[in-house]
């Protein structure tokens, strides 16, 4: 159901994203990119904010356009996973699908992450976190 | 082997460790013994890295260095040892001193004296796992531990700020 | 917060909005009084008018004390343009009416004047509904009025004179003048520069509006509230035409608005404090009213004014940056001392006091401002009112510094459906830029930036400007991390930020500069893209940018790329290809062997020092660094352990790797360096695509000192860069350079055939290194062992200027450890060439060298055979460096593991067997013959070490060594076998009798003494009498056994005498076979035959002398015997023991003793002889009485005695009548102490009893 999927490591630069749509992709490049501020601003703002429900991991709505609606998640190790979704294509998502799907990729991340010829910060190319992301894509 | 709960595995890790220890870090059988001092952390530091990440996964989000450190102590410390850190001080200048009354690596070995010197070899895989634990989580340090009397580990984390 | 979401570009309805939001506009402008300045006249210049607008705004705040006494703070805001729509809005936010206007101009003349004049009441009559007061400042006049520049004062200017004269004095706002229609008090300066009461003018200007202001305030205040008008925006006068006004809600409406109205007036008035409670007053009325658009304006008058106490400087934050990502700490943030929550500073506490009462808690100002907003948003017409409400939100926001709010904010403004030209909308996307930067969202400021630069070019753009849009980017790249200086980036962290975006960005630019047509800005973005961005480019990228960077460099106007300042003082650092072809490894190489300097003095090195001639990494690590033994030495450091030479071609290798997918042809590459002159060639080469190569970089040194590598220079892809090893991450190397030094080459030929020794060279030579390297081609002769072959060496001074003043030359081989003597293997004539030196330049030096093949060390084993020599000479080879030389030793220590001792033909065939194959290996003469011929051959290696220096190296104690490799075959020849030494006839004289082997397959002449002559078959042995003239006792030495000097002494003295020469015919080859004896052993018995004894005898039987012929007698017959010991030697002889024995000789090599029977003695056998001093003689007496008939020998002999006086009991001093006891004297004479030496009378006398 989403258009997109990215996962962002610590330093902000991108360690997979993945479109839907190829024509699409570089301006979901930029969109996923000019989101992460707010992804910054909210987990940075943890300290200083009193706000109780922000130490969830799921960062809620990052930014909707008019064509899209971008949420977050961050790690407790300060990588990102963005989901991007087509607003013509679904019309109403309720949060809790949208965290289960979030976990899904987290949990994934985590495994690819276990893979001891994974090194850190490099892209992630490993079939079962593809798999599991074309599931979320679809 | 760091699932939580499993039992069957409880021996294997010990096993797998020891090997480690006796294989790289026995003078007799490996000449260049302090190179694998470091490798013996490396493997740790990799290892705590990639395992605090599934960890924290069902975790909610840390609020400050004390949070992620009183983490390590309880969660990560049950997942690899079975059991909690016993103690943990801090200075609040960025040291953290975990201690272990029953150090699991050093739990098998004689309580006297005797393999004192040995002792270092035992733990040097376990600090490079808190140091890469914590590194995932975005806390830069250095970890070192000490052995006074032989199940006793205290192992220190200077947390290094980034200087600005 | 927005209800409904709009398209941002889509354009509604032209109407009565306002033209364009005023994106400056912050909170504190609520409170300010309107001035329009404006620029009449084409007189003044606009600089001048632009510097006067600036002192004008200066004046932006006046404190004035109103009636109450109360100090008012009030302030103004001056506007260059202000259209009239926005104007129209002044009744829905005061802030927005024009209150005041001023015109600046200058005049030199009346028309002029006047048209000023006339451009001011225009100006005036387009404000005229809001206007309050206007000044009409006109410089060139002076004070009295009159124009400076105007040539004559006629009847006009005076005219003009008296009015403004009493314009002047009649402080009056408006004076009535002969001027009909000028109306405005007009402000006189001479001239621009001197109008030091504009301020104070101004200020009077300014304060007289606040007055205006001020009674408008009072009246409204007192106006009774039945019967206010409906103020109405723009936009709504249209609903409210025919509706009755007086209806309770209409009512309502009005009153609520009135409220609005004055609390926006006494805002401005400033006196904040009041109205706040209007504002509040005003919301509760609307609000049941639902007069929503009213509403929010109230809302946002409340949230403004409270701001206002609250934040005092606020809209003045400068760009903040947050973000950990964007790594700048909150360090850089603005802080509000004391917290953005609570008091600011700088406010007056009185105000606060009186403020405070109801002044807005900061979360409600947010609040507030959401609201009016979202009321405002109902309203399609609003949109710019709504969009200015949210900017000036976002400003409190960042004061509060509450980023996450102030984004919703802005996200809200980026919504707002405004129907702008494309200027406005490019202006509204760089203020959000701006604000998102000030909120830390750097990657959403660079979206905006971004989105903006594309308005720039958008093709509906009706004047697209490549200029701005290419600045915009410039502006945007920060915001994806992207620095063009290539120091800068790629950060040293493996990501430095999203590269797709970054990638898409740079082809953005270089499509911009391509349209602004700057082709060296694009190329040097192309280029910068193509370095920094290699790793992130796929295959067919990086072609096509390579080609499209080849096009471009063609026309951009410098090859070379140096730092280009953009009109806006942005300068783009230069652009260097350090990727292309990208740099793997740079090593600098040491020179040849044969060239490379080494220390003139220095500890000589010995092969066998270093413990590692056999592991693979040390050769390995010879092969890399070309170390040789004389520079391990000198190479302390892990540094170069070398040096170059002024004067010589030096090389550096590059191991590159292309990664471009097609040919890179690199038009020219050469070294970068510092510190002494160096003169580089530079080198062109096409490295294959995806490949790695290796460049080879020369050059020439000219001046000695140190000389640092910093990297080297390419010109590739029409664009020249220069690669330093520190920015590609390799540290640079520092070689020392020694002064010039001679360079000799060296030739030789041989007298006779070398062909062996040619075909050998025709072998190839792998070559280790990619130099070609000038080392002299190996010395190679196969000799018989004993032949000598003499070499001729021509050294060459290759050098140009400096001569070759000291040469040294030295043999280095391991011959010593095989047992050789090096000086018999090869000797050259040492005064020769320290006589023809020095060398002049291109004159050359020539000597000869002397090779003689050595026979096998000795008859005797040398156990350092096997150990020594093999290591020895394998150092040797590795020093030498030419595997093909090491190569043929080993072949030849094979062999030589050989010894053949006693070269009896089954151990022989067993070492061919044992060597053929390894020894073809090498020697590679596949031939049968050679083969046979290197049946037992062995191969000798050495080198000659030609150390020689010169010029100016010499002083700094520099030289040069040419090694010479040598290897000699050495075929067995002539061998001894077995020797020994037989008495001869003459006592003087003796023969040492040989067996020789001839080894060779050749028939053999040997000539072993004068005029001796045998001819021996191949493989045929035969033995040979050399007669050897004994040496005498030497004083006063005696010969004891053991007493290895001695034996030496006498060795010698045989070899002088031995001559045994051989010489095959068939080849035509001679040689000696003297060698073979250098260590021929000596048993006791051939050392005193070697001797001539210090003893003569002279035996008389019967009183007659007896020279060794025969002596008959008949039985039973008494034969008087007298010895006589004659001393020869100049010293005393040692006591001796005479002894006489009687045998028969039984001619088959037994003596017959037992003659107890036969014979009697009369007188002892035996007597012990106190020493005989020199030239003394002794004389014995004895009767020998043979009885039986026969032939008998008499043996005398004597042995030198050391002991005391007495006999030893084994030989007690008795006589015996007839005949001694014979048993006790076989054993007397068998062990004799074998420390003593014996002297017989030899040949012993013979008697026949007939």
């Amino acid at each position: 159901m989403a258009c997109c999927v990215a996962v962002i490591g610590k330093d902000n630069s991108p360690l997979y994203i993945r479109v839907s749509n190829p024509e699409t992709e570089l301006y979901l490049h930029f969109t996923v990119h000019s989101s992460l501020d707010v992804v910054e601003e909210r987990v940075n703002s943890l300290a200083k904010s009193s706000v109780g429900d922000i130490r969830e991991l799921y960062l809620g709505l990052l930014y909707s356009s008019e064509t899209h609606r971008v949420y977050g998640y961050a790690t407790n190790t300060k990588v990102k996973f963005i989901i991007v979704l087509d607003v013509s294509r679904v019309q109403n998502v309720n949060e809790n699908e949208l965290r289960s799907m979030f976990r899904r990729i987290h949990s994934a991340y985590a495994d690819a992450i276990c893979n001891p010829f994974y090194i850190p910060g490099d892209q992630i190319d490993s079939t079962k976190f593809e798999a599991i992301i074309s599931e979320i894509l679809l | 082997m760091f699932q939580a709960g499993g039992n069957s595995d409880e021996g294997l890790f010990d096993y797998l460790h020891m090997e480690l220890v006796s294989t790289l870090l026995q003078p007799e059988r490996n000449p260049g013994i302090h190179l694998s001092i470091s490798t013996m952390e490396h493997l740790g530091f990799s290892s705590g890295y990639r395992l605090v990440e599934r960890l924290t996964r069902e975790w909610p989000r840390f609020k400050d260095e004390l949070d992620s450190m009183k983490f390590i102590c309880k969660e990560f410390w049950t997942a690899v040892f079975r059991k909690q850190v016993d103690n943990l001080r801090t200075n609040r200048q960025g040291v953290y001193v975990l201690q272990d009354n029953r150090f699991r690596h050093l739990a098998k070995v004689s309580t006297s004296g005797q393999y004192m010197e040995a002792a270092p070899k035992l733990v040097v895989f376990t600090c490079g796992l808190v140091r890469g634990a914590l590194a995932n989580l975005g806390i830069v340090s250095v970890v070192t531990a000490e052995v006074s009397a032989m199940p006793i580990c205290k192992f220190q984390v200077q947390i290094q700020r980034a200087s600005a | 917060m927005r209800s409904s979401v709009s398209v941002i570009l889509s354009s509604p309805p032209p109407d009565t909005t306002m033209h364009f939001p005023d994106y400056g506009q912050t909170v504190k402008d609520h409170q300010a009084l309107l001035i329009l300045v404006r620029h009449s006249g084409q007189q003044l210049k606009g600089k001048t008018f632009n510097r006067l607008f600036d002192r004008i705004s200066k004046v932006n705040q006046v404190k004035i004390t109103d009636q109450q006494g109360w100090v008012r703070n009030i302030r103004f805001r001056y506007k260059k343009v202000y259209p009239v729509e926005n104007n129209d809005w002044g009744d829905f936010q005061s802030h927005r009416r024009l209150l005041g206007l001023i015109s600046l101009g200058k005049c030199t003349n009346q028309g002029e004047l006047n048209e000023i004049c006339r451009q001011h009441e225009s100006l005036k009559t387009r404000y005229n509904v809001t206007l309050y007061d206007s000044r009409c400042i006109i410089f060139g006049v002076r004070e009295d009025g009159t124009i400076c520049s105007s040539p004559e004062p006629g009847r006009a200017t005076s005219a003009a004179d008296d009015h403004i004269v009493n314009g002047q004095s009649a402080n009056e706002a408006k004076s009535s003048s002969s001027h009909g229609d000028f109306r405005t008090t007009p402000l006189f300066y001479p001239c621009v520069d001197s109008c030091d009461r504009l301020e104070s003018d101004i200020i009077d200007f300014v304060s007289s509006l606040f007055w205006v202001l001020e009674s408008k305030r009072m009246e409204k205040g007192l106006e009774r509230l039945e019967k206010v008008p409906l103020l109405c925006a723009p936009f709504e006068k249209k609903d409210f035409v025919g509706i009755d006004l007086d209806s309770r809600s209409n009512r309502k409406r009005c009153i609520g608005r009135a409220k609005k109205h004055l609390a926006d007036l006494s805002l401005q008035a400033g006196l904040p404090g009041e109205s706040i409670p209007l504002y509040i007053a005003a919301v509760d009325i609307l609000r049941p009213v639902n007069d929503w658009f009213w509403l929010g304006c109230a809302l946002e008058g409340l949230a403004t004014t409270s701001a206002i106490l609250l934040y005092p400087n606020v809209g003045r934050t400068q760009v903040v940056q947050r973000n950990s990502s964007l790594n700048v700490g909150d360090s850089c943030r603005p802080k509000v001392p004391g917290g953005s929550h609570s008091l600011p500073n700088g406010l007056d506490p009185s105000e606060v006091k009186n403020a405070a009462a109801n002044c807005l808690s900061p979360e409600d100002i947010i609040d507030k401002y959401r609201e009016a907003i979202i009321h405002y948003s109902k309203y399609r017409h609003a949109g710019i009112v709504e969009a200015e409400a949210s900017i000036k939100a976002t400003h409190i926001l960042i004061e509060q510094d509450k980023p996450l709010l102030a984004a919703d904010f802005l996200q809200n403004v980026v919504f707002i459906n405004l129907n702008l030209p494309d200027e406005e909308k490019i202006q509204r996307f760089v203020t959000l830029s701006e604000l998102y930067s000030c909120i830390g969202f750097h990657r959403k400021a660079a979206f905006f930036r971004r989105v903006a630069a594309m308005r720039c070019v958008a093709p509906q753009n009706p004047k697209t400007d490549w200029n701005q849009c290419y600045h915009l980017l410039l502006l945007a790249l920060e915001g994806y991390k992207l620095s063009l200086d290539p120091v800068l980036f790629p950060g040293s962290s493996s990501s430095s930020g999203w590269a797709v975006l970054q990638i898409c960005l740079l082809e953005e630019l270089i499509a911009c500069a391509r349209r602004m047509g700057n082709v060296t800005l694009a190329t040097q973005h192309l280029a910068f893209l193509l370095t920094s961005m290699m790793k992130h480019l796929s295959l067919n990228e990086r072609r096509d940018y390579a080609l499209q960077l080849e096009g471009l460099a063609v026309s951009s106007d410098s090859s070379l790329s140096i730092p280009l300042a953009l009109d806006n003082g942005f300068i783009v650092p230069p652009v260097h290809l350090t990727q292309l072809p990208e740099l793997r490894s740079f090593m600098p190489l040491a020179p040849p062997l044969s060239t490379r300097p080494v220390r003139l003095k220095g500890p000589k090195r010995s092969q066998s020092d270093s413990p590692f001639i056999f592991s693979p990494f040390q050769t390995y690590n010879n092969k890399d660094a070309r170390a040789s033994p004389s520079d391990m030495e000198k190479g302390d450091t892990g540094t170069l352990d070398f040096n170059w030479v002024v004067g010589d071609i030096c090389h550096v290798a590059l191991n590159v790797f292309n990664p471009l997918p097609i040919d890179l042809k690199v038009s020219s590459i050469s070294l970068l360096t510092s510190g002494v002159k160096f003169q580089s060639e530079s080198c062109s080469v096409t490295v294959a695509p995806l490949s790695p190569d290796v460049i080879l970089l020369s050059g020439t040194p000219q001046d000695s000192g140190d000389l640092k590598l910093l990297g080297y220079t390419t010109q590739l892809l029409g664009m020249k860069s220069t690669c330093r090893l520190r920015a590609l991450g390799i540290s640079g190397y520092d070689i020392k350079i020694i002064p010039p030094l001679p360079t000799l080459s060296l030739s030789y030929n041989m007298n006779q055939n070398w062909k062996e020794g040619k075909q050998m060279d025709a072998l190839p030579v792998p070559s280790s290194s990619p130099i070609p390297s000038s080392e002299p081609p190996p010395i190679r002769l196969s000799l018989f062992a004993g032949e000598s072959r003499t070499v001729e060496l021509e050294l060459k001074n290759e050098s140009v200027d400096c001569e070759v003043c000291l040469m040294d030359v030295t043999l280095e081989s391991s011959l010593e450890d095989e047992g050789y003597e090096e000086g018999e293997v090869f000797s050259w004539e040492k005064d020769v060439i320290q006589a023809q030196l020095p060398i002049q330049p291109s004159s050359h030096l020539t000597f000869t060298l002397t090779i003689t093949a050595p026979h096998c060390p000795s008859l005797s084993n040398h156990p350092l055979m096997e150990t020594g020599s093999m290591g020895s000479s394998q150092g040797l080879s590795h020093s030498l460096q030419t595997p093909f030389q090491s190569q043929s030793l080993r072949g030849g220590i094979i062999l030589g593991n050989f010894l053949p001792k006693r070269s009896d033909s089954s151990v022989s065939m067993k070492s061919s067997s044992g060597s053929r194959h390894s020894s073809l290996g090498p020697i590679g003469t596949g031939t049968a013959a050679s083969l046979n011929k290197s049946l037992h051959a062995k191969v000798l290696g050495g080198v000659l070490w030609v150390k020689y220096s010169g010029g100016k190296g010499i002083k700094k104690e520099y030289a040069r060594r040419l090694g010479i490799p040598m290897s000699v075959e050495v075929k067995p020849s002539l061998c001894i076998t077995h020797c020994d030494v037989l008495p001869a006839l003459l006592e003087e004289q003796c023969y040492l009798v040989a067996d020789i082997l001839n080894q060779t397959p050749h028939e053999m002449e040997v000539k072993y003494a004068e005029g001796k002559e045998i001819v021996l078959e191949a493989m045929d042995a035969c033995r040979v009498p050399i007669p050897i003239k004994r040496s005498p006792l030497i004083p006063p030495t005696f010969p004891k056994l053991g007493d290895t000097e001695e034996m030496e002494r006498i060795r010698k003295d045989v070899l002088k005498q031995v001559d045994l020469k051989w010489r095959i015919p068939s080849v035509e080859v001679r040689g000696s076979a003297n060698a073979c004896l250098t260590s021929l052993p000596l048993s006791p018995r051939m050392l005193d035959l070697l001797h001539v004894p210090p003893i003569k005898w002279q035996v008389r039987v019967n009183g007659r002398e007896t020279e060794g012929d025969e002596v008959g007698c008949g039985p039973g017959e008494i034969l008087e015997m007298s010895v006589t010991l004659v001393n020869l030697c100049p010293m005393p002889l040692p006591r001796l023991l005479l002894r006489i024995q009687v045998f028969q000789d039984l001619e088959n090599g037994n003596h017959n003793y037992n003659l107890e029977r036969r014979i009697a003695i009369i007188g002892s056998d035996r007597t012990l002889l106190s020493a005989i001093g020199e030239h003394a003689e002794y004389e014995h007496r004895f009767g020998l009485l043979l009885l039986t008939p026969g032939s008998y020998k008499v043996d005398l002999y004597c042995i030198a005695y050391e002991g005391d006086g007495s006999l030893s009991q084994d030989s007690p001093l008795h006589m015996t009548v007839g005949g001694g006891n014979p048993y006790e004297n076989l054993p007397m004479v068998k062990n004799l102490p074998s420390s003593e030496c014996i002297w017989r009378h030899s040949p012993p006398l013979t008697i026949s009893v007939t």
